[in-house]
């Protein structure tokens, strides 16, 4: 059964400051700050894909349901850019998704510029802060480590900056969900499996990824592999996202903290796609040992879809 | 339960079935007055004892059972259970006596649609009522001994000496007796010092060889106050030999002891206390490799069992109400080590060693019993188990290369793992804390033949877990370049690395649950003298929920499989942890007596629709690693009917059969839909038969001589969900001879004369399955001796 591990919000965005208001209204206003990287596209088609870690700063008005979303460190050229944006509504809810329950904001600009005073234009802005969001700390992953700030809500965030980019948030560090379908010929019943989960660590500087594949299991009658581990595998930057790709990789079965060499799977090629506007979905495609071919769809975090 | 040091004597069989008692065998009065030397001991009480006056039947001098005010059942009930809207049997001493009935398994025939199979050790007590049981964990039907509520149905099988009588209610007894009594209840009482003085001995002996003998002492110190000290033993070296080591594996020795004493202090104040203890110690395990057909295996099995309890009934009767407190401190020191695999090579072993302790409390105020159109009834329990168990699972040589390292070597054979010892041990360690807290009330109205009963029961229960796993151990990855496993030498390979296993996981987990448990009842009684009633019963049953220990190996494999790179994730809640079992009853019944024919008879029929049924099943999509799992709907229905008849001339007959069919109404376990099959372990049909002739004697040595023959059915039974696999009905043939005198009887016995063959129990572990037979022909003669 896959689990999906959230935590409240609360401590984040429900216990927010009281500010001093006017008369007898009430204020509730909340500070978040996240940092993330920045997939930053030139709207112009031409110019290369760049990414870079950005910081983000929001403002959320519990009792107004407003929230204003700015940044200064939007780097590009070796500058950091800047941005603020107008307050925008948001919708809250609270969503139980296999037992846990998580809270979930969202968030979309009105139509053109939304950015406050003094900001250069920004038009289209997205905004997704959730708790349900799936990530695995319960096994030690050899030079991965655990995945960190899971105590953090995840944010997605998605606009069109200064009408020369359109900027998209996505991690480093993420945990994909969804349904692997794998067939052993052409001809076979393809075996469907929500089991397996697939981590990606991408270090944004070098251009290199590993993937962990938990309870990979290609074949109904195979037992389930904790972990494999696959390293060293291609990062590039496209211009809706990203891909990943590695050929004649050897993975590695996490075992008790150490990897052992699984030659009997190696992986002739695996090939992980961003497939959504907000990078939150992707595919991963393999071949394994030549038989098998294995393909899963899924995302990073859960979004409700009302 | 062995019934010892009872005296059987030919009145008593007479008026005991001529006069009937609720739905089975009553008491027999004057055969228990004779026996102490004081006639009409029963109805003298009944009539002229103060203490007692207010709680006993007027039928008391027509046989009735007569359980006395201190009986759980008499003081939440009417003490004429055939007056209520329920099914209840009831079995006397005497009978016991005469089916010589060794445990309450044997006892279970006799009652219909109730079934306790005889398998394993004393530890397994599964009872089964109209389908509905307990497979593990936590019971279906309650059982309470001298008021006492055995918390633990591990301790449910052991000897008592002198009982008194056996009651048995089917159906649901939640409302007023609360968990784990979803499926009935179970009440012994044993024999009263106030009632009976003098020394009550038995010895007998039989084939196997076995050997048991008791001796009671009762005394009545004063017009208020008995004391009884009584001790049992019993010994039998089993039927079933173990071809490994050449012993039967089945034998027994067991010694029990009970001081009870009763305390009038003044009129209208009652006190009882019972002490009792046993200790036990059991081969058991008598399991059979079904395609080998032997009991074969090399490593130990044992169960060994310490119990102490001490009960405490006090009882004020006002004019307008009477007050009962029943407190009870229990204690269970055991265990259970096994040869998991039962086969004669190494795979593992598993201890469980428990402690545990048990508090009880009953608070109960109600109405003066059978007096006024309104009766009420009202309750507070509570009860506090405390638990430590440790429950080690030890891997053997052909455990660790079968089912750990050839599983690991098969995902990776380029790298092949070779266990550092042959030998390690998964260790779990729990301590349980479970408490609980219940209300309870039940009013009455009756007026011209009506009697309408409505209670309800609002019952808290909190239960919490601390966990310890650990293990350390380790293993070697070697280097194999070919990848064949089939030839494999580690010696010759390169070791690549060595792994160190070091789990030591802790965890606290708890649930806690409210439960309502309501029942309606209505009893419409068509004669003056109560000879013909018919009732409609409506209730809710409930089986708590908690945490299944036995679990923990699973828990542990699955965690030491995916340190090795192998098997699925794993939740220790969710493998281990349940919610409670619910079920409605539907019954209709009539209890019926026909003085003029001597013929008594009582029937029912039933529906039960049983929710969230604890059962065991895979995760989604897996093949490995069960969890426990509120996934289950089943329902059960069907009838009962009880005949006595008691002609005149010496000769009477018996005559019960049950009918249940119990089926799954939704059970998917991850692999398998088995909605629509019978649920297994449960017998469709239960059947006992019994005729009795007595020849009477004008000699002052020899007084009588019985005849007795019966016949006891069971079947079929489904052992497995896929219903793939069964037991036909069998039928299991007994008789005895016994010859009595003014203090003694002398009884020859037999059990299963035809040595009919049968499976009691069947089960898979590991793919290979097992099946227990039952006992064979049994045979012997007990002597009973009143002094």
């Amino acid at each position: 059964m896959k689990k999906i591990y959230g935590f409240m919000a609360a401590a984040v965005l429900a216990a927010g400051l009281t500010g001093c208001g006017t008369g007898d209204d009430p204020v509730s206003l909340s500070n978040v700050s996240r940092t993330m990287l920045n997939h930053i596209a030139p709207i112009n088609g031409v110019d290369d894909v760049v990414v870079s870690k950005g910081e983000y700063y929001m403002q959320f008005d519990n009792v107004k349901k407003l929230v204003s979303v700015s940044s200064k460190s939007i780097r590009y050229d070796n500058t950091d850019h800047s941005f603020s944006t107008t307050s925008m509504t948001f919708k809250a809810g609270a969503y139980n998704v296999g037992g846990y329950i998580g809270q979930v904001f969202r968030w979309q600009s009105a139509e053109g510029n939304v950015a406050a005073t003094g900001s250069v234009p920004v038009t289209g802005f997205k905004g997704l802060m959730t708790d349900v969001f799936y990530f695995n700390n319960m096994l030690d992953v050899p030079v991965l480590g655990p995945m960190l700030d899971t105590r953090l809500s995840r944010t997605v965030l998605s606009y069109n900056y200064n009408n020369l980019y359109k900027i998209t948030t996505f991690y480093p560090d993420m945990m994909f969900s969804g349904e692997t379908s794998t067939t052993a010929s052409a001809t076979a019943e393809p075996f469907k499996t929500s089991a397996p989960q697939y981590r990606v660590v991408i270090d944004w500087e070098k251009k290199k990824a590993s993937m962990v594949i938990y309870q990979a299991q290609f074949d109904p009658h195979m037992p389930a592999m904790t972990a494999l581990l696959l390293q060293n595998l291609d990062v590039e930057w496209t211009r809706s996202g990203y891909t990943i790709t590695g050929e004649n990789v050897t993975a590695g079965s996490v075992e008790n903290g150490s990897v052992t060499p699984v030659p009997g799977f190696p992986f002739t090629e695996i090939k992980m796609t961003t497939t959504s506007a907000d990078m939150t979905e992707a595919t991963v495609e393999y071949t394994v040992a030549g038989r098998f071919h294995g393909l899963f769809k899924g995302s990073y975090v859960w979004i409700p879809q009302d | 339960m062995r019934i010892v040091g009872k005296m059987f004597l030919t009145t008593t069989l007479l008026s005991a079935f001529l006069n009937g008692g609720a739905t089975g065998f009553s008491l027999p009065t004057e055969g228990v007055a004779a026996c102490a030397g004081d006639s009409g001991i029963f109805s003298g009480v009944a009539k002229h004892d103060e203490a007692r006056s207010d709680s006993v039947s007027a039928e008391q001098g027509r046989g009735e059972v007569t359980l006395g005010e201190l009986n759980v059942t008499a003081i939440k009930q009417e003490d004429r259970l055939r007056g209520e809207a329920l099914a209840a049997t009831v079995i006397g001493r005497v009978e016991l006596e005469r089916l010589d009935a060794v445990t309450i398994k044997g006892i279970s025939d006799v009652v219909p649609n109730f079934y306790i199979p005889d398998y394993g050790s004393r530890i397994t007590s599964s009872i089964y009522v109209r389908g509905i049981g307990a497979r593990m964990d936590q019971p279906a039907v309650g059982l309470t001994v001298d008021n006492v509520p055995v918390l633990n149905k591990d301790a449910y099988d052991f000897d008592v000496a002198d009982i008194a009588s056996v009651e048995m209610l089917r159906g649901p007894q939640s409302t007023l007796y609360g968990r784990n009594t979803m499926g009935g209840l179970i009440s012994v009482s044993t024999l009263s010092p106030m009632r009976y003085q003098g020394w009550r001995l038995m010895a007998g002996g039989g084939n196997g060889p076995s050997f048991s003998a008791s001796a009671g002492w009762y005394h009545k110190f004063s017009r208020r106050f008995g004391m009884a000290v009584t001790a049992n033993g019993n010994y039998g070296a089993g039927f079933f030999r173990n071809l490994h080591t050449g012993e039967k594996t089945d034998r027994e020795r067991s010694l029990g002891g009970r001081v009870k004493a009763e305390w009038h202090p003044r009129a209208g104040l009652s006190l009882q206390n019972v002490l009792s203890t046993s200790v036990l110690r059991q081969g058991g395990y008598p399991y059979e490799y079904i395609p080998t057909g032997e009991v074969n295996y090399n490593d130990t099995c044992f169960y060994r069992r310490f119990t102490l309890s001490d009960g405490l009934t006090l009882r004020k009767v006002h004019s307008r109400f009477s007050a009962t407190s029943i407190t009870s401190v229990q204690y269970i020191d055991d265990n259970m080590t096994l040869d998991q695999d039962f086969l004669p090579e190494s795979y593992f072993t598993l201890t469980q060693k428990k402690r545990e302790t048990g508090f009880t409390e009953d608070l109960l105020f109600r109405s003066p019993q059978g007096e006024g159109i309104y009766r009420w009834l009202a309750g507070l329990f509570g009860f506090y188990k405390h638990t430590s168990m440790e429950a080690p699972v030890t891997f053997q040589d052909a455990g660790i290369s079968t089912l750990i390292e050839s599983h690991r070597n098969h995902g990776n054979p380029y790298f092949p793992i070779h266990w550092d010892s042959r030998t390690f041990p998964l260790n779990s360690e729990f301590t349980l804390s479970t408490y609980g807290l219940a209300l309870y009330h039940q009013s009455e109205v009756e007026v011209s033949g009506w009697k309408l009963t409505a209670g309800i029961r609002l019952d808290y229960e909190r239960s919490a877990m601390d966990y310890h796993s650990f293990c350390d151990t380790g293993y070697t990855i070697y280097e194999n370049p070919s990848g064949d496993l089939s030839q494999v030498d580690f010696s010759s390979l390169t070791p690549y690395r060595n792994v160190h296993i070091d789990i030591d996981d802790r965890g606290k987990l708890h649930r806690d649950y409210w439960v309502v448990m309501p029942k309606l009842g209505i009893v419409r009684t068509w004669d003056s003298e109560g000879n013909l009633n018919t009732y409609l019963n409506i209730s809710r049953g409930y089986k708590t929920g908690g945490f299944n220990t036995q679990m923990f190996s699973d828990v542990l494999q699955q965690r030491l499989m995916n340190l090795m790179g192998i098997g699925s994730k794993y939740d220790v809640d969710d493998i281990v942890g349940y919610k409670p079992e619910s079920s409605w009853n539907y019954e209709i019944g009539a209890h019926t007596e026909f003085p003029d024919l001597s013929l008594g008879a009582d029937a029912a029929l039933f529906y039960i629709d049983c929710r969230d049924q604890q059962l065991t099943m895979f995760p989604d999509g897996q093949t490995t690693g069960r969890i426990m799992t509120n996934a289950g709907r089943t329902r059960s229905f069907g009838g009962e009917i009880t005949l006595r008849w008691n002609p005149a001339g010496g000769f009477s007959a018996n005559a019960s059969y049950g009918y249940t069919n119990a089926r799954f109404v939704r059970f998917y376990d991850g692999i398998n839909d088995y909605a629509g099959k019978r649920l297994p372990y449960a017998p469709s049909n239960t059947l006992f038969l019994q005729g009795l002739y007595t020849f009477e004697f004008a000699s002052q040595s020899v007084r009588s001589l019985e005849l007795d023959l019966n016949l006891r059915g069971t079947g079929d039974i489904m052992w497995n969900e896929s219903n793939t696999l069964r037991q036909p009905m069998y039928f299991l043939l007994g008789a005895g001879i016994t010859l009595s005198g003014k203090d003694w009887s002398l009884m020859l016995w037999g059990k299963n004369l035809t040595s009919t063959r049968y499976h009691t129990f069947y089960f898979m572990s590991m793919g290979n399955e097992f099946v227990q037979l039952g006992k064979p022909l049994t045979a012997g003669v007990t002597l009973r001796w009143n002094l």
